[in-house]
């Protein structure tokens, strides 16, 4: 059995768990123009940026200003450390029994892309240490450093999968006796890079999305992080600590259909669910609120949703898409919205779809459009990427 | 940082199964691809760096299919193809890869794009495919596995976690397996210049790359060429690992550092190059060891008999793994 005993995020609606908590309720998204990036598309393409510069991430984690830092090194250690903290990990003397998975899709590519074309035009040798931080380990290792973490790292990189199939990782860990505590979810800073990559497939919205809607264009690329503690029974049982919930089960399939959209009928999403009920015993009816992968492309909502019937035999429950507050934060929402799935259960509430108006023709589904205060048990969070990654999991009391 | 953080004898404590190393294909700086006998010919590894053998590859996929295509995209699919038809199975329970870096080459095309270009009408294509699970993925939708897919990227430990990974999915299914397990990176002429400046290597071998499939299943009575019998992940070339070698006794250990024990050490990086699924090919180059006879006499080694082969790689700064294969 697999508890979770601390969550931490940082996104484009808040700096902490609490903050995030408070912008869900009070129904205020994170989306605007950037702040941040240099690019073409600054003030036509609104994202979820995190309000806070890499100087106010260095200062507040008290690093080494004359280091360099990639966004995703700085996110990732924010919002470990709130997990770990909030956990109260600071008191577990045997650090080699505490592992770090982590997931991202583009590493340090907000480094790379800055310094690339000077690096293509003059080969400069000072330049070439900037690209250190590209890859995808970088910032779990440097997490693991800055919270000594001894116990087994890596990086699950399977886009925007990538936070949710770290906390299957972390689940397996534990399962085999092979760490009591792992720190599990996800980073991914805006970039120029993805910016661009997401508007040449033509599904970034120039308006904040509306996931589920039936006039829907797509996405809001954004960036966080967000990571859960999950622990061993036992371990928790011995630190004398209280549970959040519980990670009742998961599932990671592949859709095998395309590279970047979904089958018509949501093939590996019908599995990813289906199998992280039955592995939960869970039966459909007993879910009481879905945080949907839902990021308001017209391709994956109609797919989704197409799921969601089909596994709930056209009884869906209670849902919603947070990405309509924070945008997408690609390999860091199955670790955000882990946190946010925690919170439901923990305060018996679901939280309202933003901008929702007209349900999507063929599907007549329509989201959670208020705050809910109701008995919240379980919870299934899905995440959804690039590859036909799929995974689901499930979260209860 | 000093101790053990996992120390996992499979064959102690995983009394669910057994792991084995099923087929397995391997495209290389050597002529391993489509080659059994390809140690008869070892080229020497002189260059700073040096790009795989590249196969025909028109030979084996459809061009038309294949046409938009990256080097380390047709390199993984041929491989993982191959593996699977050696091994006699046309589908997969799970793709899992292994990659520190991804695709490069589509990664720096896409890059260039948007600097020479602007950021306007850009083609999405490497896009597309600049992410490091375009690999698992593109394996998966050609055999068509709905299963398990996951891509570790933790550079030099990339390619032992995501074995953990296959091996702790295989110990949660009860039913029997056939797990992909690839070993991919690729280098190009952006990360040549960037591996070898900021000296991303240890520098003594000649930095390469390759793509390395292979099957893992835990049926006894499909095709083995080995079984995995340890996987121990720690901070450094320790005690710890000093201790394991005396008690498990490996006959050979592939490695390029420096071991303290008296079990002769050979450096398979001296065949393959330095890249950072490195381990892949120790584990590759394990099997045919234990597997052809003539491999140990091609490349030097004087030993007698060959039943347990251990690889150890201490890449990363501050982990060290320990692989252990053995005769069956």
């Amino acid at each position: 059995m697999t508890w979770i005993t601390g969550i931490g995020t940082i996104s484009a609606i808040g700096w902490d768990v609490a903050s995030n908590y408070r912008s869900l309720l009070e129904g205020k998204d994170g989306i605007g123009y950037t702040q941040y990036i240099d690019t073409y598309h600054k003030m036509t393409l609104p994202v979820g940026e995190v309000k806070w510069s890499n100087e106010e991430l260095i200062s507040f984690l008290s690093l080494d200003n004359r280091d360099i830092y990639s966004r995703t090194e700085l996110l990732a250690i924010k919002a470990a450390k709130e997990a770990h903290d909030h956990a109260g990990l600071g008191g577990v003397k045997d650090r080699t029994r505490i592992a770090l998975i982590s997931g991202t899709s583009v590493g340090g590519m907000d480094l790379s892309e800055r310094y690339y074309k000077g690096y293509e035009l003059e080969g400069k040798g000072e330049l070439v240490s900037k690209f250190r931080k590209h890859g995808c380990y970088k910032h779990t290792e440097s997490t693991a450093k800055a919270l000594n973490i001894q116990g087994i790292s890596t990086t699950i990189s399977t886009a925007c999968s990538s936070a949710a199939n770290a906390i299957i990782y972390g689940a397996r860990l534990i399962e085999a006796g092979l760490a009591d505590i792992v720190i599990a979810g996800g980073v991914d800073p805006l970039s120029k890079f993805t910016i661009n990559g997401f508007n040449s497939l033509k599904i970034l919205d120039t308006e904040p999305t509306r996931p589920f809607d039936d006039s829907r264009v797509g996405l809001n690329l954004a960036e966080g992080a967000g990571y859960v503690v999950l622990e061993s029974e036992q371990s928790m049982k011995q630190r004398g600590v209280q549970p959040l919930g519980r990670l009742l089960g998961y599932a990671n399939t592949c859709d095998a259909y395309h590279q970047t959209a979904s089958s018509p009928e949501g093939k590996g999403a019908v599995l990813a669910m289906s199998n992280a009920l039955k592995m939960a015993g869970v039966i459909p009816a007993e879910v009481d609120y879905v945080n949907v992968h839902g990021t308001g492309t017209q391709n994956n909502d109609l797919s989704e949703g197409t799921a969601l019937k089909t596994v709930f035999e056209g009884k869906v429950p209670s849902f919603s898409s947070t990405k309509s507050y924070t945008g997408h934060t690609l390999g860091a929402s199955g670790g955000i919205e882990a946190a946010y799935s925690l919170l439901a259960i923990n305060n018996g509430v679901v939280y309202p779809n933003l901008r929702f108006k007209t349900s999507i023709t063929d599907l007549g589904l329509v989201p959670q459009q208020q705050v809910e205060y109701k008995t919240v048990n379980v919870v299934l969070s899905n995440s959804f990427g690039f590859g036909g990654n799929n995974t689901s999991l499930v979260f209860g009391k | 940082m000093e101790g053990i953080i996992h120390h996992w004898f499979l064959e102690n404590k995983m009394q669910v199964q057994h792991v084995y190393i099923g087929s397995s294909s391997c495209v290389s700086v050597q002529e391993t691809f489509d080659n059994p006998q390809w140690f008869e010919n070892i080229r020497p590894l002189t260059a700073e760096s040096m790009k795989a053998l590249a196969p025909d590859y028109k030979k084996f996929l459809d061009p038309m299919a294949t046409r938009r295509m990256s080097k380390v995209l047709k390199n993984s699919l041929l491989t993982a193809k191959q593996a699977m038809e050696h091994q006699g199975i046309t589908e997969l329970d799970a793709v899992i890869t292994a990659t520190a870096w991804g695709c490069q080459e589509d990664t720096t095309k896409f890059l260039d794009s948007f600097e020479s270009m602007g950021e306007e009408l850009l083609s999405p294509t490497s896009f597309i495919q600049s992410t490091h699970n375009t690999i698992g993925g593109l394996i998966a939708m050609s055999v068509k596995c709905n299963g398990y897919n996951n891509t570790l990227s933790h550079d030099f430990m990339s390619f032992e976690t995501a074995l953990l990974d296959a091996v702790l999915l295989m110990k949660e299914n009860d039913a029997p397996m056939n797990c992909y397990v690839g070993g991919i990176d690729e280098l190009t002429d952006f990360s040549a210049g960037i591996f070898e400046k900021a000296k991303c290597f240890d520098g003594n071998h000649t930095i390469t790359e390759a793509a390395i499939s292979f099957i893992f299943h835990n049926d006894a009575k499909q095709h083995k060429s080995a079984a995995l019998t340890n996987i121990t992940l720690t901070h450094t070339l320790d005690q710890t690992i000093i201790e394991l070698i005396n008690k498990n006794k490996p006959d050979l250990i592939l490695s390029s550092s420096a071991v303290n024990a008296s079990v002769p050490v050979f450096d398979y990086r001296m065949l393959c190059g330095e890249f950072s699924t490195a381990a892949a090919f120790g584990l590759f180059l394990a099997g045919e060891l234990l597997t052809k006879e003539v491999t140990k006499t091609a490349l030097g080694l004087e030993l007698k008999s060959l039943q347990k082969i251990a690889i150890i790689n201490t890449y990363t700064e501050g982990r060290c793994s320990y692989l252990e294969v053995s005769a069956c």
